[in-house]
């Protein structure tokens, strides 16, 4: 997929206006607080809607109530254009004029964002890696997006009844267990896929001298959901919530047999990540049948050389990649300059 | 500068109504006051007269200003069967289609224990009593709760309070939006129209 112009208004401090993007290996290229990681952001939202409504505030520009971010993409069947209006509480989406939920944008585009704070993937908690299992799933399967939203509904339900001594508890079960296995179920069907793909990807980064692992990590009984709900009853009682399911699931990282999240450097971890992200990039493409739109954000804070050379590799091996840094990676064939939020083509 | 006392009364009172802010109530209280003073009375009157007048239905618990509501006192409508939905306004909703010939029982509200709405707080026992209290031929009773999870809650926790009564009890059926192609629909709704076919031949 190519991203072939980028639209914003009032997207945190990104001068408004529509700039047109090449093909090839697009560097960007600014100092600090610029608005590098900005762009990527934008243009990210738009591809896939994913936006907590939480952050929803914090991209628009101080002083405005409202947001907007448009791309025209380019796929094989041809060009779509795609658009985000943003205000508080609130996102709408928009394909070729047609109003959509902002989940089904991620029907018609994919996109992966590949940034240094991915090594949290790793040493962060559990919720971060389920965030990112969750956003990868929901990309691959609607049903998915669906159930989820539908069980964290069933599960804030459930952890009040919870709260006031489990009254009418038992029909919030059946659909909580109906809900839960079957988000259990696609969970391990894509963990099957990314754990094979990234463990090839870590292996073609870093070697095989540290074997790398993924595996889910579950709380509850698959085959017996509700059975092993009423077991846990007292202490869900007592704890005034939901002790089992896949909202407390993890997806567990071993390097070398040992546990990343305590044991991996910050290097290791940095590895790790990016592999995910390639496994990642691999998974939407053979969704899509074509390569998602790849966003690369500071890579030159990236100072190991084997993942400067892997991810230069991936740029290249796409119609088209967009790379932001201080400086511009030599391989670059299409320099863009950013300062105070607004972008200028350089050569 | 501070609005005058009886004018922030307004404005709190009209900030109760559900649906209304405080930038809504404020600009309604603005509205009142540069109205006709028989503007104003008329409205002040059809509130009160509505207060008044207008009750729940001890049956079927449907708003109506009559002693019984306009479908429990009518003797042509089907006696067996009960349709149970979350608010009055279903039950037009329901009537405008023309399909249902029997009777209502509307709950008021769906389970929310996030919103303290436990089975208490909505009328099941009045169903529960209502169907007991029957003589005669059994009754069906047809669930059409809302499908958000709120209304698949309460739907199952009727359905389950009605089992040992004795009753036939169906679900209302999800099906495709009337006129849309199957590709646009999405997979949830697919999946339960799917789920929820009917049989065309039987051979
Ligand atoms: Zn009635």
């Amino acid at each position: 997929m190519i991203l072939r112009s980028l639209q914003t208004l009032n997207y945190r401090h990104l001068e408004a206006g529509k700039l047109e993007f090449p093909l090839g290996l697009i560097a960007v290229v600014g100092g600090n607080a610029q608005g590098k990681t900005n762009l990527l952001e934008a243009a990210f939202v738009c591809l896939t809607g994913v936006l907590e409504v939480s952050r929803v505030e914090t991209v628009i520009r101080l002083g405005e109530l409202e947001a907007f971010v448009g791309v025209e993409l380019e796929r094989e069947d041809g060009i779509s254009k795609l658009e985000v209006g943003l205000a508080k509480g609130k996102k709408l989406a928009k394909v070729d004029g047609v109003r959509v939920k902002t989940a089904d944008l991620a029907r018609h585009a994919s996109a992966v964002l590949i940034r240094p704070e991915d090594a949290d993937l790793v040493h962060g908690s559990p919720s971060t890696r389920r965030a990112f299992l969750d956003a990868l799933v929901s990309k691959m399967s609607p049903r998915y997006a669906q159930a989820l939203v539908l069980y964290e509904r069933t599960l804030a339900q459930r952890n009040a009844a919870l709260k006031i001594g489990g009254v009418g508890l038992e029909v919030w079960d059946a659909r909580f267990a109906e809900l839960g296995a079957e988000i259990m179920r696609l969970r391990r069907r894509a963990v099957n896929k990314l754990k094979t793909l990234t463990e090839i990807a870590h292996s073609n980064l870093a070697g095989n001298s540290k074997k790398l692992e993924l595996n889910l990590v579950e709380t509850a009984r698959l085959e017996d959901f509700q059975t092993h709900l009423s077991e846990k009853r007292r202490e869900e009682l007592a704890r005034g919530s939901s002790a089992i399911g896949p909202h407390r699931d993890d997806l567990e990282i071993k390097l070398g047999n040992v546990l990343a999240l305590d044991y991996a450097s910050r290097g290791e971890a940095r590895t790790i990540a990016l592999a995910m992200r390639k496994a990642e990039f691999d998974l939407l493409k053979e969704k899509f049948g074509e390569a998602p739109v790849l966003l690369i954000d500071d890579f030159s804070a990236e100072l190991d050389a084997h993942r400067r050379k892997f991810l230069l590799e991936l740029a290249s091996s796409v119609p088209q990649a967009i790379v932001t840094g201080t400086e511009a990676p030599d391989q670059a064939s299409k320099l863009f300059k950013i300062e105070n939020g607004r972008l200028e083509v350089q050569a | 500068m501070k609005y005058p006392n009886s004018l922030i009364q307004l404005i709190r009172e009209l900030s109760r109504l559900p649906g209304v802010g405080p930038k809504s109530a404020q600009r309604l209280a603005f509205h009142l006051f540069s109205s006709s003073d028989q503007d104003v009375k008329n409205l002040s009157d059809a509130i009160l007269e509505a207060k008044k007048i207008l009750k729940l239905c001890p049956v079927c618990y449907n708003i109506t200003d009559t002693d019984l509501c306009a479908v429990c006192s009518d003797p042509t409508r089907d006696q067996d069967i009960i349709c149970v939905v979350e608010e009055p306004g279903d039950v037009i909703a329901i009537e405008r289609s023309g399909e249902f010939e029997g009777l209502y029982h509307v709950l008021h509200g769906a389970l929310s224990p996030m919103n303290g709405v436990g089975p208490e707080q909505i009328k099941i026992a009045g169903l529960l009593e209502r169907i007991q209290n029957r003589e005669g031929a059994p009754v069906e009773v047809i669930l059409a709760t809302s499908t958000t999870v709120e209304g698949e809650a309460t739907s199952m926790f009727v359905q389950r309070s009605l089992e040992p009564l004795g009753v036939n009890v169906s679900r209302i059926a999800y099906g495709l939006p009337v006129g849309g192609a199957l590709e646009y629909a999405d997979e949830v709704t697919l999946g339960r129209a799917i789920a929820g076919r009917r049989q065309v031949t039987k051979i």
